[in-house]
């Protein structure tokens, strides 16, 4: 761990050292002063300096310095700071001098366990957490991205790389099969529904609580883990300024290489000249004569990835934060401005965050504390996936390498269907200029207030009263130009909508904290607690169409009666969810060695109907401090620490919409009936599921073994845990056959997660002007999916990215005895070789032969001849391969669960020089690349370029390049294609245009080994920084996504495509398409404290 | 210390809160629920419309109103050159190799949605105090007439199918077996035929004939009754009607129940279903008799959004121009690809052969079909003769211009039911059960008569139709008859299938085709079949004046051969007066393939191998594979649907 940032740990001191003044009893009998100083020589502010067996004491001030009346009787003072190795000192003088060392032990690092903290060392339950000064080491704009890599059995994943990707979070594979399984996250306490909002510098803490004997504090929304966000606490002392911003470029990490225009014109000849006559003219129209193709050499192809992802990117971000305060009322304010560039033109994130805090102490045994927080982010442009007709970044590999003739000519759009008529309106804009004909900003605005008070009612009983109330205002505004299909579908004229998103969240909770130690030996925590939680939202929606062109869509966002030839408004108000819970801890410590705990929490939930609203989740927890036992006084000089931990426990899982179990109508305005020409707007239920009553909670059981070890003086330390987590009665959202929905909510089906973690922290050295750290972290996840609705042992999902256009149309599965996300489709088996056909000159007809698997779906302008893809003949009807490749011979093509995965780093400093390197790691799983399979045919385009594997030296073909014909005859198509001439792919004309096949050669190995980031910082020294008036500066410079080590053909293996109208897409994870590529950024950033 | 006293009572106060068991049982002011949807006429009619509002998706506005009413003898649309899993595949006839297509189960979802929204109304509005007022026992009857309609969908398209007749509750079973198509005919039939009295003429109300009315009650007893007395595709892959393979006598839920001028009868076997079509479609001409207005005329109104009562139209399906969908002139009508009036998309063509069948003089042609689209609101542009496009409806009568870049939702109404249907099903149903009679002529005659011009009624109403002297030959001309009477309507495909004619009318239509172009290119013309035609237009002559095309020959080759013959690009070119363009009309039917050598050889035209790909018997006896199969993920959720047996072709 790296102690350059103190102020975290200087702010506890600062409290710590308050609170014990304010108790403390005070004799005077002589004066002691001096210095705390570190190993650098640096003084420690805030560092609490006692008499040793007393609780009378002081801090160290701004210089480090303190000034100490003691009793005579005393002999030894006792130093402390966080982060650094207490110290005993003899009186032996009126001045001493204490130098502190780096303490790297994380045993009495504090911990949040929910509703309460405890120190690492006696926890009984398994949570990692990381600091807010470790996050702060390296410049990242999101919350969730500081914890990638960085925490034992926790997946990060952004689901692509656009500035404001959805990060998932995975606490241990999760559990759930359609239910949401992403954490529960808290923040200051406040139930969260990400932490996007959240500015990494304001960070104090994340903790993650993994195993049910800690999450079950959280009952019913525990099951996936807990992610508790702790931001800076408010500090007394002296006022202090910091400042901490940075400025960032990036580009396109990886480029993928297409056709140069000459094979690119060559690819199209092909393809023209093998729907005869017309085909030829057809290219002809486009590409001029097949003589003249050589022209084509000569040309210089247009670059559409750099016109999609090569906008001139500069984000940045601004952090100021102000801290201070007297003995009784402390504050700390942090603002965070935070810019976010796009690669694509257009598409970039802007957040605006504030976080004040207040604490005051009112009386003696009560305290108050407030705190706000305003968050502001706005976000412009609609990204690269998303809508129907909207941008796909398969298309900077398929837009045509050159325009030919294509740019001169004038069509006739009633010969076309509606595919290619708006492939034509495509073909005549850049990329860029058909994104912006989809125009989107959103912004959200959240108001956060939490106000508490600590009443401390005896000594050892503490009630907190926690309130906490948040707004949130959310829009969001769509523009469609008048090149969409939305616009010809009213008008022809621009069209926009406007939703308006209300929602309060209103959070109460009342504690009551019980304390004591007996005999010494025993100690018990007793916490007995109520908490209220109450969701509500509601939204307006705007929509109008008929707006001129020539307006820009500021202009009519901000004049809506501007146009309007056809308006619709609706408004909603959704169904409140409640929660009402009581819960209880109660800890039970027997000489430091044995630890003992038990959790019980009971849930009211408004989701569920009268008679299932309620669930009990309780747990125990055992805990053995090995190393404290008499036996182990032998080893104490290596092992430093040894506890093994056991952990049962019960949580769950609600994440459900509302309103599942009852049938509700609403006023509908969508499609309406034109009756009398007039919109007629309607009744119809508001259920898009068939309500089922019987609904309950996914409950999930987990057992956790976990040792903790440290060695060397924690030189060397580590976790080691083992868990198996069974998720029972899920909620598994399954089609149904009943007239009027797809789907109901029913609690069938179990699933059990199994896995290992490992994490470990080693000092490698550290001395005054040179230090080094390591980190490694690992996990092991297994996941199972047990049990499925009654009868069922298969489950089919579609991942949609082709539509219907997708061959068998499901690619996924969910089967019982296998894990989640399973991808589904046929293997390839190279393409057909002329020794498979016979041929007739006369009809020029290929007959198979007897033997040869027939496939007839492919539905390529080839139709089936040499050198045509085939797949494997599986199966058949009768389980038997019957000569036929269809639906009948899929079977499953990848696997996308990681073995496993983690992270490592190194740190240290060189005199006034720190340095920062982290890795990450994913092991194991595959990609489904749905980017490759549309960029290597011609898929939904006309005259498409494709991926440069698929140039003509590589590819089965049958044109001859001397005289522009179509070769038929076996044997010239054997020596072109076949023997020596071997050709890696089959011709890419196998497929229609409207035709995707789920193919085992698109599953690719998505394993990686990613050098996430290198900071290197330089820290003025303090001589020459104080003369400038400052306490601190420092300046670094930061790469972030320097290189990757993956056979991974694609922009980037780390991705998940989250695929138009999926309900599902939990099931259907690893999908490559359309995903906004990822950069590498380079970062130079400033840390200044006044 | 007064600060503790505070505390108390804020202690207090929030456990009384939390307390309240409200808390856990909130409610939205955005949701209301069944008991006050249906409390009153206003709201009830609010959930009718939400089953009306499902016309409005493209699983109907364009999928199974028109685009897949194809491919027949009538409508017909070109596929690809091969199978593409889209609906060019329902085209071709090989639906089922759509397991995996969206619309497909788009349909099939929405079909479930309106019946599980009329049953919603149907229990709603009978538990509803004020169920006994007029107004909410018309709803009750649309509320019936909605989910007949939707699964005489759904049987059309996917044969037998799931039936439901509560609105789906967690409590009952979810995942039903198939039912057969006749037992849910007969179902819809009786409740028809117990709520029709209840509902409103549609010059009883102002909602008129966009609202399914009593009119339009009685017509669908009558077409359900002939679909019910009609063939249907069985599980074994045959076209059987119930009388062939279900215990018709025993079976009480195959039967109707009904009464007629005084007489109650049960309606069991396909002749009593005839009886009944009879019964209800004489019900409607003596309760509403009205006369046929001009053909033109009723379509030019829907263009123009005129819906007038007592006229041809007893019920079309509303489509609003707002945020409601409206496919009608978009992609099916005439073409039109640029100018102030939006663009189309067609996907509705029609079969060179249906262009002539009708008599030359037959007015009702050129409304139904147009052989030339508009590149503006002002300019004509000839179509190719296997581009033919449905003339009824065109944008460019629109009230008002929707604007340049306008494709959907152009606001033109879409006819279910017309008077002349009821007429034709009476005629039908007549000849059934006795023969050609007065009646049956005489009904045919009113269609007939109001298609040619007084002056050519001897020839073509009366000597046509009393040359009609036997069942068979009446029945014939009631085949074509509907044909003539409702191309581009959507009416076809699944006549064809009831009459079990589908096959050979395939068959007929494919030979002629060649046969047309055979004849169009001169050869075989020693061949009777193909000398039937040799006087059959090879070509089309026009002008054009002020972009208008004036044609000079439609049917027949020109005694007069033009002799200024130039571009069409050249028409208008000062100079040009008498000269004319021309368009090849049979001579496109027949493929001229030039091999590298320079030879010349002929064979069927793509048009003609393509668009009825999926069916090869050359016999026309087999059943056509029409059904589409159920969607891949509805099969895969459910223990007892799959796509086994109904003549499904699941591989190519």
């Amino acid at each position: 761990m790296m102690q350059k940032h103190k102020s975290r740990a200087k702010g506890f001191a600062l409290f710590l050292g308050m609170m014990l003044m304010a108790s403390g009893l005070l004799a005077q009998q002589r004066n002691i002063s001096g210095t705390v100083k570190d190993v650098s020589g640096e003084p420690i502010i805030g560092a609490s300096v006692l008499v040793k067996g007393t609780n009378s004491g002081v801090i160290t001030n701004i210089d480090g310095e303190y000034n100490l009346s003691v009793p005579g009787s005393a002999t030894t003072l006792t130093v402390r700071y966080v982060g650094k190795t207490p110290k005993d000192v003899a009186i032996t003088g009126n001045v001493i001098h204490v130098v502190l060392e780096d303490d790297q032990k994380v045993l009495d690092e504090v911990v949040v366990i929910g509703y309460g903290t405890a120190r690492r060392r006696d926890l009984t339950g398994s949570v990692t957490s990381i600091q807010g000064k470790t996050i702060a080491q390296i410049p990242v704009t999101g919350t969730a991205q500081a914890m990638a890599g960085r925490m034992a059995g926790v997946q990060v994943t952004s689901t692509d790389g656009s500035p404001d990707a959805e990060i998932l979070v995975r606490v241990r594979g999760g559990g759930s099969i359609t239910g949401d399984n992403s954490p529960l996250y808290i923040v200051d306490g406040f139930p969260a529904s990400n932490i996007n909002d959240i500015s990494p510098s304001d960070i104090q803490s994340i903790d993650v609580l993994k195993d049910a004997s800690s999450t079950a504090i959280y009952g019913s929304q525990g099951a996936n883990g807990v992610v508790i966000v702790t931001t800076k606490q408010a500090q007394g002392g002296k006022t202090k300024v910091s400042y901490n911003g940075f400025v960032q470029t990036k580009r396109l990490s990886k480029r993928l290489e297409v056709l140069d225009p000459f094979e690119y014109a060559l690819l199209n000849y092909e393809y023209g000249a093998l729907g005869g006559e017309d085909g030829i003219k057809s290219y002809e129209k486009t590409f001029g004569v097949f003589e003249d193709i050589d022209l084509y050499k000569y040309m210089r192809a247009h670059d559409w990835q750099q016109d999609m992802f090569g906008s001139d990117v500069v984000s940045q971000q601004q952090n100021i934060s102000l801290t201070g305060g007297t003995d009784k009322t402390k504050f700390s304010l942090s603002s965070t401005f935070n810019k976010d560039g796009g690669l694509m033109t257009g598409n970039d994130y802007t957040r605006f965050t504030t976080n004040f805090k207040l604490d005051h102490e009112l009386y003696k045994n009560l305290k108050a504390t407030f705190n706000l927080r305003l968050g502001d982010t706005k976000v412009n442009g609609s990204g690269s996936s998303g809508g129907l007709y909207k941008i796909r970044t398969t298309q900077a590999v398929t837009s045509p390498a050159v325009k030919g003739l294509s740019e001169m000519i004038v069509v006739d759009p009633a010969l076309m269907t509606e595919d290619e008529y708006e492939q034509w309106q495509r073909s005549n804009m850049s990329l860029t200029e058909q994104a912006q004909q989809y125009w989107k900003r959103r912004n959200d605005r959240t108001f956060n207030f939490i106000g508490g008070l600590d009443w401390k009612i005896i000594k050892s009983l503490v009630y907190r009263i926690e309130g906490g109330y948040e707004y949130g205002f959310g829009e969001v505004k769509n523009y469609w130009g008048e090149n969409t299909t939305n616009a010809s579908y009213v008008d022809g004229k621009p069209l926009v909508d406007w939703t308006k998103t209300n929602s309060n969240k209103l959070r109460l909770a009342n504690t009551l904290t019980y304390m004591q130690t007996f005999a010494g030996d025993h100690s018990i925590n007793v916490l007995a607690g109520q908490e209220l939680i109450s969701n509500t939202a509601n939204n307006t929606y705007i929509y109008a169409t008929g707006y001129s062109p020539d307006l820009t869509p500021e202009k009519i966002f901000a004049n809506l009666a501007l146009g309007g030839a056809s308006k619709d408004i609706r408004s909603t108000v959704s169904i409140p969810n409640n929660l009402l819970s009581f819960f209880g801890r109660a800890v039970y410590n027997y000489k430091e060695r044995y630890l003992l705990s038990a959790t019980f929490r009971a849930d009211g939930s408004s989701r569920f109907a009268p008679g299932n609203q309620w669930g009990y989740f309780p747990s125990v927890a055992a805990a053995w401090r090995i190393v404290e036992e008499p036996f182990m006084k032998n080893t104490k000089d290596w092992i430093s620490n040894l506890k093994l931990r056991y952990s049962y426990g019960e949580a769950g899982n609600n994440k459900i919409g509302g309103g599942q179990f009852q049938k509700m109508y609403s006023i509908q305005s969508t499609k309406t009936y034109g009756l009398g020409d007039i919109q007629n707007n309607y009744w119809a239920t508001s259920n898009t599921q068939l309500p089922n009553k019987d609904l309950r909670w996914e409950t999930s059981v987990t057992q956790n073994i976990g040792l903790d070890f440290g060695f060397f003086d924690e030189k060397l330390s580590g976790t080691f845990e083992l868990y198996q987590n069974t998720n029972k009665d899920l909620l598994l959202e399954i089609p149904i056959v009943a007239p009027g929905y797809r789907t109901t909510f029913r609690n069938i089906g179990q699933t059990t997660n199994k896995g290992i973690e490992l994490s470990l922290n080693s000092v490698f050295a550290q001395r005054k002007n040179f230090s080094l750290y390591g980190n490694f972290n690992i996990g092991f996840n297994k996941s199972n999916v047990d049990k499925l609705a009654d009868g069922i042992t298969l489950q089919e999902y579609a991942s949609g990215w082709a539509g219907t256009d997708l061959k068998g149309y499901y690619d996924y599965q969910v089967k019982v005895g296998e894990p989640v996300g399973l991808i589904y489709g046929w293997v390839n088996d190279g393409y057909y070789k002329t020794t498979d056909f016979t041929f007739d000159p006369a009809s020029n007809k290929y007959t198979l032969i007897q033997g040869v698997p027939s496939i007839g779906m492919l539905g390529g302008r080839i139709g089936t001849r040499p050198g045509t893809a085939k797949f494997k003949d599986l199966s058949g009807p009768n389980g038997e391969p019957d000569g036929v490749v269809n639906d009948f011979d899929r079977t499953v093509i990848g696997r996308t669960a990681p073995k496993f995965l983690g992270g490592f780093g190194l740190n240290g400093t060189v005199y006034d020089f720190d340095f920062t390197m982290l890795f990450n790691f994913v092991y194991g799983n595959q990609v489904y690349n749905a980017n490759k399979i549309a960029s290597a045919q011609q898929y939904r385009t006309s005259n498409p370029n494709m991926l440069a594997f698929m140039r003509q030296n590589n590819r089965y073909t049958y044109l001859n390049n001397e005289t522009g014909e179509i070769v038929y005859d076996l044997e010239t198509l054997a020596q072109m294609n076949e023997g020596a001439n071997a050709k890696e792919y089959w011709s890419p004309f196998s497929f229609g245009n409207a035709v995707a096949v789920p193919m085992s050669w698109a599953i690719e190995d998505g394993s990686f080994l990613r050098f996430q980031n290198l900071t290197v910082g330089y820290t003025v020294p303090k001589m020459l920084s104080n003369r400038i008036g400052m306490d601190q500066l420092r300046v670094y410079a930061t790469v972030n996504n320097l290189w990757i080590l993956t056979r991974y053909t694609g922009y980037d293996p780390e991705v998940s495509t989250a695929v138009r109208g999926s309900s599902t897409s939990g099931l259907t994870p690893g999908v490559d398409y359309s995903s906004y590529p990822k950069s590498l950024s380079w970062t130079f950033g400033l840390n200044l404290t006044f | 210390m007064k600060i503790k006293q505070y505390l108390t009572v804020l202690i207090a106060a929030v456990f009384t809160l939390s307390s309240c068991s409200d808390f856990l049982e909130p409610v939205s002011e955005s949701n209301f629920d069944e008991t006050y949807v249906f409390s009153n006429a206003g709201d009830a009619k609010k959930m009718v419309m939400g089953v009306y509002a499902l016309f409005t998706q493209d699983s109907y506005t364009s999928r199974m109103s028109n685009v897949w009413m194809q491919n027949t003898d009538v409508e017909v649309q070109a596929p690809s050159a091969l199978p593409d899993g889209s609906r060019r595949d329902v085209w071709s006839l090989q639906g089922g190799l759509l397991t995996g297509f969206g619309d497909i189960k788009t349909a099939w979802d929405q079909n479930y949605l309106a019946i599980d929204r009329a049953n919603q109304c149907i229990e709603g509005i009978q538990k509803s105090p004020e169920a006994k007022t007029g107004e909410m026992k018309m709803l009750l009857g649309e509320s019936y007439c909605l989910r007949a309609y939707r699964y005489f969908l759904l049987i059309n398209f996917w044969g037998d199918v799931p039936y439901f007749r509560d609105a789906a509750n967690a409590t009952m079973q979810l995942d039903v077996p198939k039912t057969d198509k006749n037992i849910i005919y007969s179902g819809m039939i009786q409740d028809l035929v117990n709520s029709e009295a209840d509902m409103f003429f549609a010059d009883e109300f102002s909602d008129g004939i966009e609202r399914m009315n009593r009119e339009f009650a009685l017509g669908m007893i009558s077409r359900l009754a002939l679909f019910r007395a009609g063939y249907g595709m069985t599980k074994g892959g045959e076209m059987k009607r119930a009388d062939e393979y279900l215990n018709i006598q025993t079976n009480d839920s195959l039967a109707v129940t009904y009464t007629y001028k005084g007489v109650t009868k049960t309606a069991r076997t396909s002749t009593e279903y005839f009886q009944l079509a009879k019964d209800y479609a004489e019900k409607l001409t003596e309760l509403k008799p009205r006369q046929l207005t001009d053909f033109a005329t009723v379509f030019m109104n829907q263009n123009k959004w005129i819906k007038p009562v007592n006229s041809d139209i007893l019920y079309e399906v509303a489509f609003g121009n707002t945020n409601s969908g409206g496919d009608v002139g978009w992609c099916v009508g005439v073409p039109v690809t640029g100018g102030s009036y939006g663009k189309t998309t067609i996907q509705v063509g029609f079969s060179p052969t249906y262009y002539f069948m009708f008599d030359e003089k037959d007015k009702r042609r050129d409304v139904t079909i147009s052989k030339v689209s508009y590149t503006d609101e002002n300019t004509q542009s000839t179509l190719g003769v296997t581009s033919l496009a449905a003339g009824k409806w065109n944008r460019i009568f629109l009230p008002a211009a929707p604007g340049e870049a306008s494709s959907k939702g152009t606001g033109i109404n879409w006819p279910l039911m017309r008077y002349s249907d009821v007429l034709l099903m009476l005629a039908e149903a007549e000849n059934e059960l006795n023969g050609p009679t007065a009646l049956a002529r005489n009904l045919l005659k009113t269609v007939r008569a109001r298609a040619f011009d007084a002056a050519d009624h001897a020839l073509q109403v009366e000597n046509y139709v009393n040359s009609l002297t036997d069942k068979t030959a009446f029945f014939d001309a009631i085949v074509t008859e509907r044909a003539l009477e409702f191309g581009g309507e959507g009416l076809r495909k699944f006549d064809l299938v009831r009459w079990n004619i589908y096959g050979k009318k395939i068959v007929e239509t494919k030979t002629a085709l060649d046969n047309m172009g055979k004849a169009g290119n001169n050869l075989e013309l020693e061949n009777p079949e193909v000398a039937k035609y040799a006087g059959y237009a090879r070509k089309l002559y026009y002008q054009k004046r002020s972009g208008k095309i004036k044609w000079y020959n439609t049917f027949y080759n020109p005694e007069v051969i033009p002799e200024m013959i130039v571009d069409d690009a050249d028409l208008e070119k000062a100079g040009n007066e008498n000269a004319y363009a021309t368009i090849n009309w049979t001579q496109s039917l027949y493929k001229k393939v030039t091999d590298t050598e320079g030879n010349v050889t002929y064979t069927t035209a793509d048009f003609t191998d393509r668009c009825w790909r999926g069916y090869k018997d050359p016999s026309g006896i087999t059943a056509v594979p029409y059904l589409l199969p159920i969607n891949i993920q509805t099969v895969a959720a459910s223990k007892y649907l799959n796509n086994e047996g109904y003549g499904l072709v699941l591989t190519n």
